[in-house]
């Protein structure tokens, strides 16, 4: 049972939540979260429930123009 | 023209947007800021999950040492939901309401989808979104902005990169003529050269530094 994440499989960790999915991959501080297209806010990630196969995109600030 | 820039209720003694991309170091791009003292720097996300931690973390550590205003932007967005996603996520990152909404709709010349930026526009704008759009200056397309709740365009002058300078300067200029107290940032494409532009009596002000935008209102 996996998540793509940013485009990669990961492992779906127990709780299938996006709160436990993000302590397992620890992704450096400032992200922000979208699940299957759709923002996440911070906050909430306890009450995100995901699934095998959901789309999740997790994006930091970045240089741009 | 007033040397005071108003975009959104919010005043700039500048009129110089300044991106934060393509610069060799973050020291080259804070002397870069220092120099230019402009009104908003652009910034973008980008996913990431792995790799080198400490550059990301060093550029947000300068953002908010500059303590300049932040413009974050769509980049890369291919249709309006996607556009909106990212809007979204932006809006919490770096706290502000403002965004440069891009919906591209041609990969080769990234000239904006002008069905997908009104669409975004309309949804950002009910989500309480200050949104700067990126846009030609096609007249249709910049009053489908304005009356989507726009307060602010953003016409390119050429295609982003080419450095053209402004292809339609009389359509600049008609834009301008025809929404005369609306904020115009002509971006993309602008001609490094100050010397080289075209555009005298466009009602544009005409200030060049690297990876700008430039406003006249």
């Amino acid at each position: 049972m996996s998540v793509l994440v940013n485009g990669r499989m990961h492992d779906l960790p127990e709780p299938p939540t996006l709160a436990a999915l993000l302590v397992a991959l620890a992704p450096p501080l400032p992200f922000a979260v979208a699940c299957n297209g759709e923002f996440v806010q911070r906050g909430t990630y306890e009450d995100c429930r995901i699934d095998r196969g959901d789309r999740i995109d997790i994006v930091h600030p970045t240089a741009g123009g | 023209m007033q040397d005071q820039l108003t975009l959104y209720g919010q005043s700039f003694t500048s009129r110089l947007l300044l991106g934060t991309a393509r610069y060799d170091s973050p020291s080259l791009l804070s002397g870069a800021i220092c120099a230019a003292n402009p009104a908003m720097l652009t910034v973008s996300l980008r996913r990431q999950l792995s790799g080198s931690k400490d550059s990301g973390q060093a550029f947000w550590n300068l953002l908010r040492q500059t303590q300049r205003t932040i413009l974050p932007n769509t980049a890369g967005c291919l249709s309006a939901g996607e556009a909106v996603k990212t809007a979204c996520m932006a809006r919490e990152l770096f706290q502000t309401n403002l965004v440069k909404l891009e919906v591209i709709g041609d990969e080769v010349s990234l000239q904006p989808d002008p069905f997908g930026v009104v669409e975004a526009a309309n949804k950002l704008v009910k989500l309480g979104f200050q949104v700067l759009p990126y846009c030609t200056e096609d007249w249709v397309l910049c009053s489908r902005l304005m009356d989507a709740g726009c307060e602010v365009l953003m016409p390119w002058a050429a295609p982003i990169g080419t450095g053209q300078g402004p292809r339609n300067p009389r359509g600049l200029r008609e834009l301008r003529e025809r929404a005369p107290k609306i904020p115009l940032i002509v971006d993309a494409g602008i001609r490094p050269s100050f010397s080289s532009l075209p555009g005298d009596g466009m009602g544009i002000r005409r200030r060049i530094a690297k990876h700008s935008s430039i406003a006249s209102s």
